[in-house]
């Protein structure tokens, strides 16, 4: 015992204990170091290739295929059941009675996971400058899409992480399943990167930029990451959290802080720009934001204790106004999404103003609304808040994803006259404008408006009925304040 | 931590899943250094109501507090005061005894000598030292469980919620959990212990709770517990017969005075209308004379299990109206229960 105490007494006391235990235990799974050798090993069996005189441009592809699927799914998998496995052998349950919140073990876990990942990612550097020496490899576009995947693993770890709070294995894959589909276009892009011709004018158009663009471009990059890997372990760490304790109000003033930023760049870019393309670079990742926001703050539960509610309860009447916006729960989620799509689709109207010769009907623009719409289906099909059988993160991917089925279908088999049936249906209502001809654009566009605003307004009726949850719950969160105050007052 | 106010109070608690009342208007308070033994049959509401305790789990309705704080409101300041094991815990993988108690150690908030100190410690109390470099998943569940009240007394915790710690235990492992148990109450600790062991509860608790159907139905020591739920006017008396007990059993159905309180190996349990000396040596007597090979016949003393059972008789007498199980002739039946 004596001679194991010493041990401990290392550099590892500046880091967070699970952060400690999670690094412990990772780096002694097989899993891991099964991963870890059998990666080298083909990367060394396919160098050999090379050497031996195999086509560099094929081995290249092989190379980052690899070097893909290492990185996108094989590391974040790593964080496809860990808390699940935590809440099934009841150590979720000693974790939260230690002074360690939700959060902290979330981002704990995640840094873990995401340092394994990084030294992986590390450990290809070293094949990539012999595979330089070989020929045939632009080294740049090598680092640009190895620090892509990087980031993006960082991204797609976090997603699985908070997703693995979920308790049904099915539901995990179908949700895994998502984020896969979400990566995918990160796929695509380092395959460009490594392989196209156009990626080398792409890179060197970058080193074009002035100093403070390239500091923009890449400084918003990383906020993005940063971000998004904070918004997926707080909506993790949310779903872990006992329901006393309040994880929306930070979550969404950071979210409205960030999408406002975001949507301001877009609209800078809209208005001095002469391209309208390029307030897309801020509205593609607000759009996507938006979705994984909404899709979140339409899901949580309502709040049932008012510890939920009091630090803005106590606010006054600003506070309690702002709580609508900010309290926890599905029915202030509503207003909050609805923001959120204003936000996401007033980059659309700049452009619309900025660029007369844009048709904002003809693009993202009307795709995006369509998507915003779907993430309210759960609360106006929310009836039976008991059915504990229906999970509304399935609900909202199933609608978004049978939106995008339908339009699909009515284009690839030319049947434009069936997109009109989406007008009928909160997910696809403006859909069945983007199928018909041109001539009779205006009438049907109209009506799919008309019928989007009263999705809309029928899922705002809905949240505003639930709103005495919130003044009950503030009521008890002030009669308590005022009982702490006397405690207080007696006390002295 | 507030000792002016009993440790725990529990006031009208409840706790629903779907249309299931798993705690239905439980109330109770436990003094400062009290051992409570926390009694009731799977699905009572014995583990909802600590869960709700170590704030795990939120009321529906009602107050909790422990320390005087209440668990809703104030979660961190009741979770510094709580030590808390799990009737079924899993242990991690690829991590050593002494990791994991130095794992729990860091997430407590102890640091450098302090920490290593306080490890020291809580393994040389629960005799965890030896196992140091052990895999803490491949230990029996006697050694686990002495890990899981390690990890629950790392912070010293002035409040202990221990539910079943003794299930699955052979019974040398029982005996050192129980003996740690003990040395916990003199150090002055509030315990509240649920099992099913209820003679080793009765040797340990100051006082026991027994929560039936989500409802608290007994709140007392042990011996008033056995005390009241004994019938007036009754002897209980242990009969062991040569052959079949089946013989005694029938002879007892057809006895004035005599029922049938328990079926033995070699006999049975007899309850007997009368505490009158001279009453019982003639039921002796006609034994005897009927053609019973009696063996042994002596006066017994009324175990808390029996205790339990008759209460929750007569509560299931109060509530329903009372089907004779399977097996039992209708006359017997109440004493059955």
């Amino acid at each position: 015992m004596n001679a194991t105490l010493p041990m401990l007494r290392d550099f590892s006391d500046h880091f967070s204990p699970i952060v400690v235990k999670e690094l412990r235990q990772g780096l002694r799974t097989r899993f891991f170091t099964s991963a870890l050798i059998l990666f080298h090993t083909f990367i060394i069996l396919l160098l050999i290739t090379v050497t031996l005189g195999a086509p560099v441009e094929a081995v290249n592809g092989i190379f980052w295929g690899i070097a893909g699927f290492m990185l996108l799914a094989v590391m974040p998998l790593r964080g496809f059941a860990a808390l699940h496995t935590e809440a099934a052998d009841g150590t979720l349950d000693m974790l939260t009675l230690t002074s360690i919140a939700s959060f902290r073990i979330l981002y704990g876990k995640w840094v873990a996971l995401y340092s394994q990942t990084l030294l992986v990612a590390g450990s290809i550097l070293p094949y990539m400058v012999a595979r330089y020496f070989f020929g045939g490899v632009e080294i740049l576009q090598e680092v640009v899409a190895l620090v892509m995947l990087a980031l993006g693993s960082g991204v797609i770890t976090a997603a699985l992480l908070a997703f693995s709070s979920q308790g049904p294995l099915l539901l995990r894959i179908f949700l895994a399943l998502c984020v896969a589909a979400g990566a995918l276009p990160l796929g695509f892009f380092t395959a460009f990167l490594v392989s196209a011709s156009q990626a080398d004018s792409m890179v060197r158009g970058f080193f074009a930029l002035a100093l403070w663009e390239q500091c923009s471009l890449i400084g918003g990059i990383l906020a993005l990451v940063v971000y998004a890997v904070y918004y997926f372990l707080a909506l993790g760490s949310s779903r872990i959290a006992p329901p006393s304790e309040n994880h929306s109000t930070l979550k969404r003033l950071i979210a409205l802080a960030v999408h406002g930023a975001l949507m301001v760049t877009g609209l800078l870019l809209c208005f001095l720009n002469t391209d309208p393309d390029v307030a897309f670079w801020a509205y593609i990742p607000l759009m996507v934001l938006t979705l994984i926001v909404c899709m979140d703050v339409l899901t949580e539960e309502m709040p049932r204790y008012p510890t939920a509610v009091a630090v803005l309860a106590r606010r006054g009447r600003l506070g309690r106004l702002a709580g609508r916006l900010l309290y926890p729960g599905w029915a202030s989620g509503v207003i909050f999404s609805a923001v959120m799509c204003g936000m996401a689709l007033s980059i659309v109207a700049g452009i619309t103003l900025r660029h007369a010769s844009w048709d904002w009907d003809d693009g993202p623009g009307v795709y995006m609304v369509c998507l915003f719409l779907a993430v309210f289906v759960p609360v106006i099909l929310r009836i039976n808040r008991t059915n504990t059988f229906v999970n509304w993160w399935v609900v909202q991917l199933c609608s978004a994803i049978c939106g995008i089925m339908l339009t699909m279908f009515c284009f690839t088999m030319n049947a434009r006259e069936l997109g009109l049936l989406g007008i009928f249906t909160p997910i696809t209502t403006l859909f069945g404008v983007n199928c018909v001809d041109y001539s009779s654009r205006e009438g049907i566009m109209l009506l799919g408006c008309v019928f989007s605003s009263m999705w809309l307004l029928a899922a705002i009726v809905r949240a505003a009925s639930h709103f005495n949850t919130y003044t009950m719950l503030e009521s008890e969160a002030l009669e308590q304040a005022a009982r702490e105050t006397h405690r207080t007052h007696d006390a002295a | 931590m507030d000792r002016s106010q009993p440790a725990v109070v529990v006031e009208d608690l409840h706790r629903t899943f779907g249309t299931l009342k798993a705690v239905d208007g439980v109330s109770f308070s436990i003094d400062h250094g009290r051992v409570v033994g926390f009694v009731g049959a799977n699905g009572a509401g014995k583990t909802t109501t600590m869960r709700i305790m170590a704030t795990l789990d939120s009321p529906g309705s009602g107050r909790v507090c422990m320390g005087g704080h209440n668990v809703v409101h104030h979660p961190a300041k009741v979770r510094r005061l709580l030590g808390w094991m799990p009737d079924s815990f899993g242990t991690y993988e690829h991590m050593t005894v002494l990791e994991y108690l130095d794992f729990y150690a860091r997430a407590l908030g102890f640091k450098g000598a302090d920490r290593l100190r306080r490890i020291q410690e809580v393994m040389d109390f629960t005799d965890l030292t030896p196992l140091a470099d052990r895999m803490s998943n491949k230990m029996s569940k006697g050694q686990t469980q002495r890990l899981c009240l390690g990890r629950a007394l790392l912070h010293d915790p002035q409040i202990l919620i221990l539910d079943e710690p003794a299930a699955g235990l052979d019974p040398k492992a029982r005996v050192e959990l129980k003996n740690l148990i003990r040395i916990l109450a003199q150090e002055g600790k509030t315990i509240l212990i649920s099992s099913h062991i209820l003679s080793e509860l009765g040797e340990m608790c100051d006082s026991l709770l027994f929560i039936d159907k989500g409802r608290i139905v007994h709140h007392g020591d042990a011996e008033s517990m056995v005390r009241g739920t004994e019938t007036a006017g009754e002897t209980l008396v242990n009969v062991q017969i040569a052959g079949e007990p089946a013989k005694l059993i029938e002879w007892a159905l057809t006895a004035p005075l005599i029922k049938v309180e328990e079926e033995t190996k070699r006999g049975a349990r007899l309850r007997i209308q009368s505490t009158d000396d001279a009453t019982l040596a003639g039921v002796l007597r006609r034994m005897i004379q009927d053609g019973l090979p009696v063996l042994d016949y002596h006066r017994e003393e009324r175990r808390l299990e029996d205790a339990f059972i008759d209460m929750l008789g007569q509560i299931d007498r109060n509530t329903f109206k009372a089907q004779p199980p399977e097996g039992l002739p209708q006359k017997n039946t109440e004493d059955a229960k």
